[in-house]
């Protein structure tokens, strides 16, 4: 493997690495046509925004639903884009912001309907299992109920390096944070979520 | 130092959480209709379409305050009457001269400010690339560190026995980079299209394209848990891919 780190380190230095839609999303955007710019948008990255945001609500429908208001956010801001940036980057910026605020609005109607039921939870006290002995299923279906209750944007964090694949570098475009900042916030949000993990179901 | 110290303790205690996360929605795809389904919304909300932006609000900074610069210019140098008075009466100078000077000095400032865009757009271009390159090269070396990563070679098949790839693959989190080389240029209007196959089942893993050398690197797409993968093959497609193989085959490899 060390010798693939080094062709790794030393070949991909100049290759073409972007994805042939963004160019014809440049060239479309440069002659103006923004909803030809918008399909190929959409062409290019319509899993990719679906994944992410169907990662960070937990839930498909709602993800879904999320994803086109991306993409329709991007399309009203396709005229102040600007190349510095990757369309990738770029459109998962929009997105965070998007799921945040759906996260935001479902966690206030659920406050609301907790307020409503009034009702105690009788939860009993779960033993902590050390997630390398447990069933792979089961231990998604734990980490998935422990990211619902995490912070809005602790588990975006989560989402874009682990989940989407984000590098620091690009992490650091999307949050408009340094990539120092980046690791903080990954490694307090990592910690968070295992204790959450651990404490078992509310 | 201490930062990435603190995230590294915290990934190699946490890997199985990680690979967890990993996984997480690795099976979502955006539903068949989804490119209609947002076009449909777009056409009919007019407030979200993109407010029309003059030709000068969409220059790039800094082009703006140049264009507005040469237009103080022009106007001050528009002035011929108040020129002739100024060089008659005042500096004894004759018009037609002062015009002249005046012109050139302009003229090269123009021809300044031009190649200075022009270089800026350059530099723009560059910064975008390497972005995008150093993205790509974190992600494949973080996929070179996780213990369970497989390399799988794919060789060239005729009349291109010379091309070859490696693909790194993870089975666990489904998360792999390809590296090819020797690989022929194909028309712009193609793609090369990579596929892992699963028994007789053709899976598209993502599209890519090659530079002069035949050298070309793709992050594949999340591929769906529940197939159990034996092989994988690079085929050439329209622009933008295929969901099923159609173009003739470069590369086959076997897990």
């Amino acid at each position: 493997l060390g010798e693939l780190e080094e062709l790794l380190l030393g070949r991909t230095q100049g290759w073409n690495v972007s994805q042939p839609s963004d160019d014809q999303v440049h060239r479309l955007l440069a002659q103006g046509d923004y909803r030809a710019a918008l399909e190929a948008l959409v062409r290019g990255y319509q899993h990719l925004i679906v994944r992410h945001c169907t990662a960070v609500l937990g839930d498909a429908g709602h993800g879904e639903e999320v994803a086109q208001e991306v993409f329709l956010g991007a399309y009203a801001a396709l005229s102040r884009f600007r190349r510095e940036a990757s369309l990738r980057t770029w459109l998962l910026a929009i997105a965070r912001k998007q799921c945040l605020k759906a996260l935001r609005d479902r966690r206030r109607r659920q406050r609301l309907e907790e307020e409503r039921r009034r009702e105690i939870a009788s939860g009993a006290h779960r033993t902590p299992t050390d997630p390398s002995e447990e069933d792979p299923e089961a231990l998604r279906q734990r980490v998935r109920q422990a990211l619902d209750r995490l912070e809005p944007s602790a588990r975006t964090v989560l989402v874009l390096r682990y989940e989407t694949g984000l590098s620091l570098v690009e992490m650091a475009h999307v949050l408009g944070r340094s990539e120092a900042g980046v690791r903080r916030q990954l490694a307090r949000a990592l910690g968070q979520l295992r204790e959450l993990i651990d404490e078992g179901p509310e | 130092m201490k930062d990435r110290d603190a995230l590294e303790r915290q990934e190699e205690a946490n890997r199985e959480i990680i690979a967890a996360l990993g996984q997480l929605s690795h099976d979502v795809e955006a539903p068949r209709d989804f490119v209609a389904r947002v076009l449909a919304q777009a056409d009919q909300a007019p407030v979200r379409r993109p407010a029309h932006v003059s030709w000068l609000g969409r220059l790039p900074w800094g082009v703006d305050v140049a264009v507005a610069a040469i237009l103080l210019l022009a106007v001050v140098g528009a002035v011929p009457q108040y020129l002739t008075w100024f060089s008659t009466y005042v500096r004894g100078v004759p018009p037609a001269e002062m015009v002249a000077t005046l012109q050139a000095k302009l003229a090269k400032r123009e021809a300044t400010l031009e190649a200075e865009q022009r270089e800026r757009e350059r530099v723009e271009r560059v910064v975008a690339t390497l972005q995008g390159d150093l993205g790509e090269r974190d992600a494949a070396l973080r996929l070179l560190s996780t213990p369970q990563v497989n390399l799988i070679r794919l060789a060239g098949l005729p009349p291109n026995s010379r091309a070859s790839a490696h693909l790194l693959w993870n089975p666990a989190t489904r998360a792999g980079v390809l590296l090819t080389s020797g690989l022929p240029l194909i028309p712009s209007d193609r793609v090369y299209e990579l596929w892992a196959i699963a028994g007789k089942e053709a899976v598209r893993a993502g599209i890519f394209q090659v530079d002069e050398a035949g050298h070309g690197f793709l992050r594949l797409d999340p591929l769906p848990k529940r197939k159990r993968f034996d092989k994988f093959a690079v085929t050439s497609e329209p622009a933008g891919g295929l969901p099923q193989p159609t173009g003739p085959m470069y590369l086959l490899g076997s897990v």
